[in-house]
């Protein structure tokens, strides 16, 4: 055998191994063990909680330094913040409005801890902010906290860029929520559309100031733009941006996605103006995607003109064109074309529908 | 004579030190890379960095079977549970010789539909099509001329609805929120086009309501050394593949795949044994060709639970198609080998399925018989060589049963003392073993094969009862499926 002292090798990855092991049977033993900790801590802080609220506390006493520099030490350990929230969220079940007046009192602390958390890594930073939407501790406006909590969507994850959002949705405010996306479009992050989408659904201000101020960024990026648009489309009562998405989607330069969402946005709101364009967009195959959701969206606009378009892209050699213009007629109950189309020599518009009949049947 | 003798043993033996050293190496780092990953993100969930929606996208589960009637029903009903609000299920049968499609069709009460399929992946026609709505899901039955599992798998894709899509066998089990994990990187990344889920074995588990409560490893041997096998396989290594981009292989159990990509990419292959690798394979390739900034996840927490075999004749079948497959990908693209344009998926996955997965069975075989003919000629230091051999499974069965406890970040189950000395054993067993005995099930896996290359043989299906009894069905009488 070869001189090489691969054994050496071997046992010095051995040792390693059984020590991942053994880490590994720790953080087991620790995990059944976290719980009774947990709840341990949990005790604490609501004994805590109950005496200071039993306790008439003056406001300059409730700012004492010492008090707030006990709390904020305490708090500034991620364990002891998550057992701190498990006592808060049984208390805001039991005593809400005490509760309350707890954070409204303590909004200081919460900028304090915002700056310390800030320090921190991605996660912690992510779980800080996650408190203060879940407590709705934005609220409290204070600018200073804001500017800290932008600085969470700097170099960081998407979970802490996600949780940050919703904190700033929770706040209510849409200068602050137009900030963040400013944000996000200068520095080019990536967010889902779907996540900001829902997001702005959950959005506790005035919805319909926020689409407005949010729409009128031209300059923002597809994404932001589309998921805006999809924000609206959402919303209930559905607003009128009939005109400002008309003169949108009259922009050949526009990107597509906007244009299929502003299509997918008059699906659900009617407007006569809007008619002309999408029995163009159906009959147009050159931009097949934009007839595709085209086709779907007549369903919502029965008059003669509509019928005829469906017809005819029932018969377009786009398979989900012919499958959206099919659904759309028997939506509209277009009888006479349906029948046409069932007794004209185009078998696979005579199939689409066919199909569309028995599902729409089932 | 003697110097040409001495100097061939010192090659033989340089060769085999350092195969051994990198082998150990790579399982060394994907271990410690696994284990760190996920308890990283064990914690991460703790402190709520995670993304919980009601919707997501919609999904198109694929369900290939071929006359899988012993399983299909639990499988298909388990898949009408899961925690996710809009997503389809499309059942493929590939032309079964028995009751697949009819006993979906009575059960749920299908009816027969004229449903225009848009064929943009090739594959071979439809027979008839049944659908139904169950629980607010679509189900769809496919009865088609037979093609094999990727043609299965196309029709699936050109009648799949929605733009994303789910492959899953069908004696496969998802849990309640497995379709959620797996599609919550794609809200992540936007490049990504494909994820892969985490298979376990389902012969240790007891699951109510789409949710795991106990699990149990059987006094089966061979079931308990898969366990391990997979558990080491999706528990570290293709965690440090998936730091690179460079997973060459998605399950065929349960993957999630962007259904535009895999279009364009020409769809599953159809005259191959390992369409799962190729696919996978096959988009690295597209999307560098293409320049298409891409993406291939593995997700851990995205769970599957997949029959194994249970006996020593079908593990046998299973290795020697999984092996004949693994030879046809890597021989098909082996323009991916030591090409700088595919930068680490060339010169670690590619390299590390080429020499570790497709030759290590020759390798060790070789290995052993080496030993002996030095032995015998008494050339061989023969306490070094066995104290060697000994700690080197020493070593495996270390970082098996490492990764074995990496479980406890993705399954929040208890491992009961039992189960830990079965899985000592079974290491042990393992490496000293059952190792050699698959090696050498893959080394002869090519024989016969230009007559036997398209053959996917016959397994035992067990109708695995959830509630905690196993309980065994009729063989499956059907010949082999042949191209």
């Amino acid at each position: 055998m070869s001189s090489f002292p691969a054994q050496y090798i071997i046992f010095a990855y051995l040792y390693v191994s059984l020590a991942l092991l053994a880490f590994n049977v720790l953080y087991i033993l620790w995990v059944r063990w976290r719980g009774a900790i947990q709840a341990h801590q949990k005790r604490r802080w609501c004994k805590w909680l109950k005496k200071d609220f039993e306790q008439i506390i003056p406001a300059e006493s409730a700012r004492s330094r010492r008090r707030q520099a006990y709390l904020r030490h305490r708090l500034s350990h991620l364990r002891q913040l998550m057992a701190f929230v498990a006592a808060a969220e049984t208390f805001e079940a039991e005593e809400p409005e005490k509760m309350r007046a707890f954070f409204d009192k303590e909004d200081e602390l919460f900028l304090l801890l915002a700056r310390d958390y800030g320090r921190r890594e991605s996660m912690e930073k992510a779980y800080y902010a996650w408190v203060l939407g879940r407590f709705h501790l934005m609220h409290l406006r204070q600018t200073s906290l804001m500017d800290q909590v932008f600085g969470y969507l700097v170099n960081t994850s998407i979970y802490c860029r996600e949780n940050v959002l919703n904190t700033l949705y929770a706040s209510g405010s849409v200068e602050v929520v137009e900030k963040a996306y400013q944000f996000l479009q200068n520095q080019s992050m990536f967010h889902s559309r779907k996540l900001l989408s829902d997001g702005l659904l959950t959005f506790r201000g005035d919805q319909q100031l926020l689409a407005q101020t949010l729409w009128q960024h031209r300059e923002w990026n597809d994404e932001l733009r589309c998921s805006i648009v999809q924000f609206i489309t959402r919303m209930d009562p559905l607003p009128d941006f009939s005109a400002s998405f008309l003169e949108t989607i009259r922009n050949r330069a526009e990107s597509l996605e906007v244009r299929l969402a502003i299509i997918r946005y008059f699906a659900r709101f009617k407007s006569e103006n809007a008619l002309p364009l999408l029995l163009g967009y159906a009959r147009e195959e050159a931009q097949v995607e934009m007839a595709i959701v085209a086709a779907s969206a007549l369903r919502n606009y029965p008059c003669p003109e509509t019928i005829d378009t469906l017809t005819r892209a029932v018969c377009s050699t786009n398979w989900y064109v012919r499958a959206n213009a099919a659904s759309s007629l028997i939506a509209l109950k277009a009888e006479d074309a349906m029948q046409a189309v069932l007794n004209g020599t185009d078998r696979f518009a005579r199939d689409m529908l066919l199909y569309q009949m028995q599902k729409q049947a089932q | 004579m003697y110097d040409v003798v001495e100097t061939l043993l010192h090659v033989i033996d340089t060769f085999f030190l350092v195969y051994l050293l990198l082998y150990a190496s790579y399982l060394f780092i994907s271990v410690v890379a696994g284990g760190y990953r996920l308890w990283h993100r064990d914690k991460m969930s703790e402190v709520r960095n995670e993304l919980k929606h009601d919707f997501y996208y919609p999904i198109s589960l694929l369900v290939p079977a071929y006359n899988e009637e012993v399983t299909i029903i639990q499988n298909v009903e388990s898949l009408l549970t899961l925690d996710y609000r809009l997503y389809e299920i499309i059942v493929i049968d590939d032309g079964s010789k028995d009751a697949t499609s009819q006993k979906l069709i009575d059960h749920f009460n299908m009816k027969r539909t004229d449903r225009p399929i848009r064929r943009v992946v090739s594959c071979k026609p439809q027979e008839s099509i049944h659908e139904a709505d169950v629980n607010g899901v679509h189900l769809t039955v496919i009865k088609k001329v037979n093609g094999r599992k990727g043609d299965a798998l196309n029709m699936g894709i050109n009648a799949s609805q929605y733009p994303w899509f789910v492959c899953i066998d069908a004696d496969s089990v998802l849990q309640r929120d497995s379709l959620e994990k797996i599609v919550q990187p794609v809200l992540e990344d936007d490049s990504i086009v494909a994820v892969g889920g985490m298979i376990h074995i389902l012969q240790v588990l007891e699951m109510e309501n789409g949710v795991p409560k106990k699990y149990r490893m059987p006094l089966n041997p061979l079931v308990n050394m898969q366990v391990m096998e997979y558990e080491r396989s999706f528990l570290a290594s293709r965690i440090l593949m998936d730091l690179f981009n460079g997973n060459l292989i998605i399950s065929g159990a349960f993957g999630l795949f962007r259904k535009d990509i895999v279009m364009a990419a020409g769809g599953y292959d159809t005259d191959t044994l390992g369409e799962d690798m190729e696919l996978v394979v096959k988009l690295h390739t597209f999307c560098r060709n293409n320049n298409i900034r891409y993406s291939i996840r593995y997700e851990p927490s995205a769970i599957c639970w997949s029959q194994a075999p249970e006996s020593m004749g079908d593990l046998q079948k299973q290795r020697k198609r999984w092996h004949k497959g693994l030879f046809q990908c890597l021989f098909k693209y082996r323009q991916i080998f030591c090409n700088l344009n595919f930068g680490l998926v060339s010169f670690i996955s590619y390299l590390y399925y080429l020499i570790y997965e497709l030759l290590s069975p020759f390798v060790e075989v070789a290995g052993l018989l080496f030993t002996l003919i030095f032995w015998a000629a008494g050339m061989l230091n023969g306490a070094f060589a066995l104290k060697f051999l000994l700690l080197y499974a020493i070593y495996g069965a270390c970082l098996t049963i490492t990764a074995f406890f990496q479980r406890v970040y993705t399954l929040k189950m208890k491992i009961h003392f039992t189960d830990i000395i079965k899985a000592i054993f079974t290491c042990i067993l393992e490496s000293l073993v059952l190792r050699y005995f698959i090696a050498f099930t893959r080394t002869i896996a090519f024989i016969g094969y230009s007559e036997k290359k398209d053959q996917w043989g016959t397994l035992r299906r067990i109708r695995h009862d959830l509630s905690g009894h196993s309980k065994q069905e009729k063989k499956n009488p059907s010949a082999d499926q042949k191209a």
